[in-house]
């Protein structure tokens, strides 16, 4: 039963093999996707291209019903798996910033590692960008410390915070989701895609 | 519309339909018998009496101490604050709810340290995380802090320091507060455990 | 690499996988993820990573009086041996591999004809120190935080998710220009 490695069914050592394959799978999808090009990032933001909604949305409803499958089959202690921690005035404020630098920048970090991995020079700027991001981040971060670690909720689900039933959450995101794909090309075909 | 696209579109409500009517498992809170094993062996849990004193010395807000052992012997004698929850009782509904508020320490402490281990091995199987043990329990409390040894003159520094400190704990206890010789340096200082995570650790 | 480009081994090189598809299959890497390390994928704990080793090297006795470094480099094994790390170091071969099969190898900036090149880099410069300082906030990015935490139904995944693109929508507007 999974998770393999945090239970000790596979040796630790194989987490970095591991990872580098689930890599490689990642970063071919993004690039592949079509993930490797701002204009088609950010057309998002702009109403002409709803690639990364498709995408991003398709990936999350597939490994969410995954996810409640491989339990339901007994394959994966759901307990298990990491739940990032909720913090709601970090999560907030941090995402706000992280759009702020998704308009200017025009990638996330794993889309322009990706980009920069075929020779985009602007997403070898941003990855630049990244790290002198998490160098001021560092010597910053007793400025904000307080604010960042306060109000811990620890790794609460949505369905909980919602009061809904785990399947119930599911089966929403996935109507939500297809709702979505058919809505996207009605704004798609009244807004034209700057060509460059 | 494409017969591609509506068959994809019957796909995958048809898979929502089923994730929402799949039955769904307990929730497993509970930690599994290896994971057990492991948090067993790692001694963060433990409390010496000399912190569990300095921390009712210092009146530390997120102390909370659990006496689990019989009503008689509790109301001979307990600890200042502390809850009484036998151990035959500690799988009530709201005693749980106590043991599970995460921002206090809950400290188990018996006679010995068995009883008070028995507590601590129920909750934390249960998923519980804050739950601590006095180690030695009030028959090392009284050893150490009520009749405190008194350290050879060839001890090191350290050992008057603690000495001291008990003798001052030793009088709080006793009702003594004229007199206020707990230094401010005392040697007890809580210092927040790190436990180590049993799942997998992430985040981006 | 621009030599492969003037071959073109793949005769239309803007032809896309399908987003579906791609969609379907990425979300089976992310469940393959949970399967075998359980946890997701991600990508911003990577600079974070290399710039506290980095600076642990230039200035130890500083990372060991910071809070926020010495989380990475008291780590048993160092900041380096992660798993973010070498999954990030496959995310880069697995790009680099789609973009040579598709025949997009080639040094560019790709910039709206309304902007210069240097403008587009200095953005995209402004634009990485923004995302790495809000992902480390938040803790993770678009892929840690939204898209892992969308897998698992965690309510902080969520929260970021809708964060970063209620803030993109919010600030499209005055950064139009670079890219419409």
């Amino acid at each position: 039963m999974g998770p393999l490695i945090p239970q000790g069914i596979i040796a630790p050592e194989w987490n970095f093999i591991i990872a580098l394959l689930l890599g490689i799978g990642f970063g071919y999808i993004l690039e592949a996707a079509g993930f490797s090009s701002s204009r088609n990032l950010v057309g998002l933001f702009y109403g002409y291209d709803f690639v990364v909604l498709r995408v991003f949305f398709t990936a999350g409803a597939t490994a969410a019903a995954g996810i409640v499958l491989f339990d339901y089959f007994g394959w994966i202690d759901v307990g298990q798996l990491y739940v990032q921690p909720t913090y709601w005035g970090a999560a907030i404020v941090g995402g706000l910033i992280m759009g702020l630098g998704f308009v200017t920048g025009g990638f996330c970090p794993g889309t322009g590692f990706a980009a920069a991995s075929i020779g985009k020079l602007d997403a070898l700027m941003l990855v630049f960008g990244l790290f002198v991001g998490a160098f001021i981040y560092g010597e910053t971060y007793p400025l904000i410390q307080n604010f960042v670690n306060s109000g811990n909720e620890g790794g609460i689900k949505v369905y909980d915070s919602l009061g809904m039933s785990r399947g119930f959450f599911t089966f929403l995101l996935i109507l939500i989701a297809v709702g979505m794909f058919y809505a996207v090309p009605l704004i798609e075909k009244r807004v034209k895609k700057p060509d460059y | 519309m494409q017969k591609g696209t509506i068959f994809l579109t019957t796909v995958a409500i048809g898979i929502a339909f089923l994730v929402w009517l799949l039955p769904e498992r307990p929730e497993q809170k509970e930690l599994s018998p290896q994971n057990l094993l492991l948090a067993i062996k790692d001694d963060t849990r433990f409390f010496s009496t000399d912190e569990v004193a300095g921390m009712i010395v210092g009146q530390d807000p997120s102390l909370q101490l659990i006496d689990v052992r019989d009503s008689l012997e509790y109301v001979k004698f307990h600890l200042p604050n502390a809850v009484h929850i036998p151990l035959t009782h500690i799988l009530d509904e709201q005693n749980l709810d106590l043991i599970s508020e995460n921002d206090q320490k809950h400290v188990f402490y018996s006679n010995g340290t068995i009883r008070a281990n028995q507590a601590w091995v129920l909750t934390r199987r249960l998923g519980y995380q804050n739950t601590y043990v006095m180690k030695g329990g009030l028959n090392r409390w009284v050893e150490t802090i009520m009749v405190p040894p008194k350290p050879p003159t060839s001890a090191p520094a350290e050992a008057f320091e603690q000495y001291d400190f008990r003798v001052a704990a030793c009088r709080f206890f006793q009702g003594g507060t004229a007199i206020n010789p707990v230094k401010k340096q005392t040697p007890v200082k809580v210092v927040p455990r790190r436990k180590k995570k049993v799942t997998a650790s992430g985040g981006c | 690499m621009e030599k492969k480009d003037v071959k073109k081994p793949n005769p239309d090189p803007k032809k896309y996988m399908n987003p579906y598809l791609a969609g379907v299959i990425l979300g089976f890497v992310l469940i393959a993820a949970f399967y075998f390390s359980g946890r997701g994928l991600g990508a911003s704990g990577v600079p974070k990573r290399i710039t506290a080793a980095t600076v642990h090297v230039l200035a130890p006795g500083h990372t060991e009086h910071s809070v926020f470094y010495s989380k990475y480099t008291n780590k048993p094994g160092g900041p380096l041996k992660d798993f973010l790390n070498f999954e990030v170091l496959g995310l880069i071969i697995g790009g680099f591999i789609s973009g040579a099969l598709s025949g997009r190898l080639k040094f560019t900036v790709e910039h709206s004809p309304k902007i210069t090149s240097r403008k587009r880099l200095l953005f995209a410069f402004i634009g990485g120190i923004l995302f790495e300082y809000g992902a480390s906030m938040a803790r993770g990015c678009t892929s840690g935080a939204a898209l892992g935490g969308m897998a698992v139904l965690a309510t902080g995944g969520f929260v970021t998710m809708l964060a970063i693109f209620g803030g993109a929508y919010m600030f499209a507007y005055f950064f139009r220009k670079l890219w419409i």
